[in-house]
């Protein structure tokens, strides 16, 4: 296995009589993690605790391998944050900023004027980094603190809600650009998030966090295969027909609303669904093996978690 | 469309040490306040006043030497002049230190506390952005999100707040020292004019790490720009009505230490140990010339008078001692027994009852300065104190 990125071990953060983090125990390695959670979980307390953002009361948590407690400002430099809310230097031109980003982080001025011009063109803001920060639209807000965040090159970035707002458009775009940062560059990318299709479709681990508590933390594939035995045909016509077919040989099906056939198979693979296909000559437009398995999965964990802590 | 035009490389260079994080902290926020108009219209005036400085030396200098062309051209017009300029050059090789160095003093005592009006105006301007203004847009998560702890921001942001204070009041009073010292009529002046320079740096470099703690505290005091430079107008004109309470005299019972609550009150009294005026014009008081003037005291007075505020506390002390005696003079419980033999006699005690007053107003005044000055370091390091606690409340929060 590869060494961890984020180590924590009884992290427990309180406001109050709150518990925002229980005992979180974790050992995650480098890759896209997807950071699921209702609003109000503790995903941006979990961040925050590791940044060192807000001290946590118990517990241990190494980033890249460092005490977080004792080698906070050491992590920063190898770390990038863009943060959920908007936290611009009033007055600041984009690319000021982003230089100035890049300063505090450590680089000499010459190359952080260039990090920040590549970082600007490879979020993609073209002249508008000559505006002030403060008359940006929140797409280019959230670019500029995605650009802010990877300028000083990291090993890991904490993206925080980075879709919020956005067109669908300017959401594609940040996907994309998120994407490749990991499958291309190799950063380590904590994407937290309440959109699952977003985790989903650029993660590859998954952690979900509910009341404080982390209920799942598991690779995207491992958590798939739990809830194999599902499937969407999307098919042109005959969705009737074919749902009693289904039905005929022991398989519940429904008809959605979109026209596609949902079939309980219960398989490990769809050979049963591509058999029965088969034989009928049926073809089918699409067939879509775990169609919404992360938004079960986390729902399910969520369901539980409540249920535990309600119980305890 | 290509979505990603710009290839992302990664960086291979040397991350910079702490400190010059912490220049860039100091560098960033100061260049954003000298891009406001007001303060860079302030710190201009500043220089504009020291150049002003300068001219004021250079016709002391020219006075002091009678080669110089001021004092060709004033021989010309005024003769008598000529002798006057004469007699000053003698006395500046005779007692340099004093014809020279007790000058400086006073023009740069009275220098120094003119410059810290428009200090405390470029103050009030960026006050709200000193911290405020990042702990209301959030920009502080940045900060912190960097290789920068809470104490680099709090250095890079006091750095500033000095550099911004070296601009309007240190930075002109040294020019205006060493510029002064260039258009002397001898390079001795530089050794000469020494306690002038240390005067400023111990007033205008404690002065300034003062205000340095204060506007760190007050610029933490809400998040709200408003709400801040309401507290610092609140701060010092609160400050300016305890002024008027009371005395430091212990012979009369009040409520002086208000006074202290006033940081202009107890930076003033820094300024009067540093600068020690009234002393200073005592000194210049013993060169006499052959018709008894004393032209570098008749000067200068007015620059002493102007910056010190022992000279009324001298007259109230005086007062105090001296309208008792006058009435006991003029209704004796006593009669007195025995006249006086003679005019000589009478004139020899009413010297030596002089000399008595002005010795018990001396102690009373040293007295008096002596609780002023313990006053004014009480006071100035609880206001540091407290604008240190107010800082540290509010990072601990943040």
């Amino acid at each position: 296995m590869l060494q961890p990125v984020i180590h924590t071990q009884g992290v427990t953060k309180r406001y109050g009589t709150q518990r925002a983090l229980d005992n979180v125990s974790v050992q995650v390695p480098p890759g896209a993690i997807g950071l699921l959670g209702p609003n109000g979980a503790g995903k941006t307390t979990f961040i925050k605790c590791l940044l060192q953002l807000q001290p946590f009361d118990t517990g241990q948590a190494t980033l890249l391998g460092r005490d977080v407690a004792r080698e906070g400002r050491e992590i920063r430099k190898r770390v990038g944050y863009a943060p959920e809310q908007d936290c611009h230097i009033p007055g600041m031109l984009g690319c000021e900023y982003v230089t100035y980003c890049a300063q505090l982080s450590g680089l000499p001025f010459y190359d952080a004027r260039q990090r920040a011009h590549e970082m600007l063109d490879f979020v993609g803001l073209g002249q508008e980094r000559y505006r002030a920060v403060d008359t940006y639209s929140t797409g280019m807000k959230q670019r500029v603190k995605l650009a802010q965040a990877i300028v000083h090159d990291p090993e890991i970035v904490f993206l925080d809600e980075p879709t919020n707002g956005l067109d669908p458009a300017g959401r594609e775009q940040i996907l994309e650009l998120v994407q490749s940062l990991w499958q291309r560059h190799g950063m380590t990318v904590v994407f937290s998030s309440h959109l699952l299709q977003d985790v989903d479709r650029i993660c590859d681990q998954i952690m979900i966090i509910a009341r404080g508590r982390l209920l799942v933390h598991d690779t995207l594939k491992n958590l798939k295969s739990r809830r194999v035995g599902v499937a969407e045909v999307v098919v042109l016509t005959g969705q009737e027909s074919l749902r009693q077919l289904f039905a005929a040989r022991g398989m519940p099906a429904e008809v959605l609303s979109n026209g596609h056939v949902r079939v309980e198979h219960g398989g490990a693979d769809l050979t049963p669904v591509l058999g029965l296909l088969h034989e009928h000559n049926l073809r089918a437009l699409e067939i879509i093996p775990s169609p919404n398995a992360l938004e079960e999965v986390f729902l399910k964990a969520v369901t539980e978690g409540s249920a535990g802590s309600t119980g305890s | 469309m290509a979505l990603i035009e710009q290839p992302y490389r990664h960086w291979k260079g040397v991350h910079q040490g702490i400190w010059s994080r912490r220049l860039v902290i100091a560098q960033t926020t100061l260049t954003g306040w000298l891009a406001v108009p007001w303060i860079k219209r302030t710190v201009f005036s500043c220089w504009m006043g020291a150049l002003g400085m300068v001219v004021l030396l250079f016709i002391f200098s020219q006075f002091v030497d009678s080669k110089s062309a001021l004092a060709e051209w004033m021989g010309q017009e005024n003769p008598s002049m000529l002798l006057i300029i004469g007699m000053l050059e003698t006395w500046l090789k005779q007692y340099p230190e004093l014809v020279a160095g007790v000058p400086w003093s006073l023009l740069f005592g009275f220098f120094a506390l003119a410059l810290f009006w428009p200090t405390m105006f470029a103050l009030t301007m960026c006050m709200p952005q000193v911290i405020s203004r990042d702990l209301g847009t959030r920009a502080i998560v940045i900060y912190q999100a960097k290789a920068v702890s809470k104490w680099d921001y709090l250095l890079g942001k006091a750095g500033a707040l000095v550099a911004l204070m070296t601009l309007t009041w240190l930075g002109p009073l040294v020019v205006v020292w060493v510029g002064g010292n260039l258009l002397a009529p001898s390079w001795t002046f530089f050794w000469h004019t020494r306690e002038a320079l240390l005067s400023t740096l111990l007033y205008v470099g404690g002065s300034i790490l003062f205000l340095t703690v204060l506007s760190l505290g007050i610029s933490s005091v809400s998040i709200k720009a408003k709400a801040v430079t309401a507290t610092w107008i609140c701060v010092w004109l609160l400050g300016w009505g305890m002024e008027g309470f009371g005395s430091e005299d212990p012979q009369i019972p009040s409520v002086g230490w208000l006074r202290h609550l006033s940081f202009r009150y107890n930076l003033a009294q820094v300024h009067s140990h540093a600068f020690d005026p009234a002393k200073n014009l005592h000194r210049l008081r013993d060169l006499k010339g052959p018709d008894g003037r004393q032209p570098l005291s008749d000067v200068l007075q007015f620059f002493s008078r102007a910056q010190d505020e022992g000279h009324q506390m001298e007259r109230d002390v005086r007062n105090r001692i001296v309208i008792p005696r006058l009435k006991d003079k003029q209704h004796p419980e006593t009669p007195r027994s025995d006249p006086e033999p003679d005019e000589e006699a009478a004139s020899q005690k009413r010297q030596q009852e002089e000399q008595a007053i002005q010795a018990e107003v001396n102690a009373a005044v040293s007295q008096m300065r002596a609780r002023s000055w313990s006053g004014a370091r009480l006071g100035l390091i609880l206001m540091a104190g407290l604008a240190a606690g107010i800082v540290h409340f509010r990072f601990r929060k943040a």
